[in-house]
């Protein structure tokens, strides 16, 4: 058959070889290698984003109403993770896509088992304090022009106007207490003797509650946060980020 | 069984090919004929394009002969392949797939078959306007009602040829029918 010699003149005439086995294999796991890698990646990113949850305090969800609570969301939402996330899920989605038979199942249920991945994982590296420990990584090696895009957690809960206000304790003082917040400003602080408790100087803390002029805030209830070295933003890096 | 002896035998020859490319001819004189139709099926490419997209689809073939799984038939891997270069065929010349030459008979057996019909004088009659109903019909069916009707491949086999969900190439099949059934019934013919 004319075709067929044809077809082995070029073979022969290029010295073409077939593949390796060892690239063959490679090109096979390593897009299963990349759609894991991509997994993990995002399962992180979705840890650290959920920080933003653990961080607000859930008394708000019964003394807030909706409109406050999700402008608050919206406000202090982790974009930039959020982004991420988005972005390696759904590069892991093609990776898995590209797969040997990867084409054999339906988009939804790989989206499914990315999603349910690194929701697993994720909920696992909250367990593990990984995220806090990448985010405080983050915060101080990170270039500041990308820190602008993920400022850090007690910026990103900074929202007086809206009714939180994250910051340390300097002074106690008979009506509450002076607070020191994201930039060095500082607030007076009501609350009743009740919330205070147990509460010491220098403690990092997040007030909800209302603004009061200028600089004052009466707390409703205030929430204790790891926001010390294992808290993932502590203030010198507020203050070296803001200046 | 017979199936299981071809595949058999298919393996072989891929074995063969590997270590020795002399034997690779044999893989090309046995499948060049249904491939080259295949082609022409879904292309409007003239003989000598067929024959291009031929040779490029089996000296890639010969490539990769180290990523042919054995789970798959030989023939389907190869269709992969030749549909694959197709498509990098159409791009390049900025065509897309149609099935203008088709054969007239073929006609005939791609509507019988899809709508469950007999291959009768009316048919033969029609064939013009039957031409019509597909050409109007979406590629994306067009494709796999090829495959499934003309080339008589089954579900698994088009899902690895174009590289789709089984349900979604079922999905497809169904409605290209539903679609050619329709506008057969409103054409009177």
């Amino acid at each position: 058959m004319d075709q067929a010699k044809k077809v082995l003149e070029k073979i022969k005439n290029l010295h073409l070889r077939p593949q390796s086995k060892l690239v063959v294999r490679f090109k096979q796991v390593g897009f299963w290698v990349l759609g894991g890698i991509l997994i993990l990646l995002g399962a992180l990113f979705f840890s650290i984003a959920m920080l933003a949850i653990f961080d607000v305090d859930p008394r708000v969800l019964t003394s807030w109403n909706l409109a406050k609570l999700l402008r608050f969301m919206l406000l202090s939402a982790p974009y930039f993770w959020l982004f991420l996330l988005l972005v390696v899920g759904a590069f892991g989605f093609l990776a898995i896509r590209k797969t040997k038979g990867g084409y054999r199942y339906r988009a939804w249920a790989i989206v499914t088992v990315v999603v349910l991945l690194m929701a697993i994982f994720g909920t696992v590296a909250h367990a593990f304090k990984i995220n806090l420990d990448s985010l405080e990584i983050w915060e101080r090696q990170a270039p500041p022009f990308l820190q602008r895009f993920a400022p850090p957690r007690m910026q990103m809960l900074h929202h007086p106007e809206e009714g939180a206000l994250p910051g340390r304790i300097l002074e106690f003082d008979e009506d509450g207490f002076e607070l020191e917040s994201v930039g060095g400003k500082i607030w007076k602080i009501e609350a009743k003797d009740s919330l205070t408790e147990g509460l010491e100087e220098e403690d990092a803390v997040i007030l909800f509650g209302d603004r009061l002029g200028e600089d004052g805030f009466e707390a409703e209830f205030i929430s204790r946060r790891p926001f010390g070295p294992r808290g993932g933003a502590n203030f010198h890096n507020e203050e070296r980020s803001n200046d | 069984m017979h199936k299981e002896e071809s595949n058999i035998h298919d393996l072989e020859l891929v074995k063969r090919a590997i270590a020795d490319p002399n034997e690779f001819e044999k893989v090309v004189e046995k499948y060049w004929g249904p491939l080259a139709r295949f082609v022409r099926r879904i292309s409007s490419s003239s003989n000598a394009d067929i024959e291009d997209v031929l040779q490029d689809s089996f000296v890639k073939a010969y490539l990769n002969l180290n990523s042919f799984d054995e789970s798959y038939k030989l023939s389907t891997w190869l269709y992969q392949i030749v549909r694959n270069s197709t498509i990098d065929a159409f791009r390049k010349n900025k065509s897309h797939f149609a099935i203008s030459q088709i054969e007239d008979k073929e006609i005939e057996e791609l509507f019988a078959s899809s709508l469950d019909m007999e291959k009768d004088s009316d048919l033969k009659r029609d064939v013009t306007k039957l031409r019509v109903l597909i050409a109007q019909l979406s590629t994306k069916y067009q494709e796999v009602m090829v495959l499934k009707f003309l080339e008589h491949k089954s579900y698994d086999e088009i899902m690895d040829i174009v590289k789709k969900p089984k349900g979604t190439v079922a999905a497809l099949i169904n409605r290209g029918r539903k679609i050619l059934k329709n506008r057969f019934e409103e054409e009177n013919i």
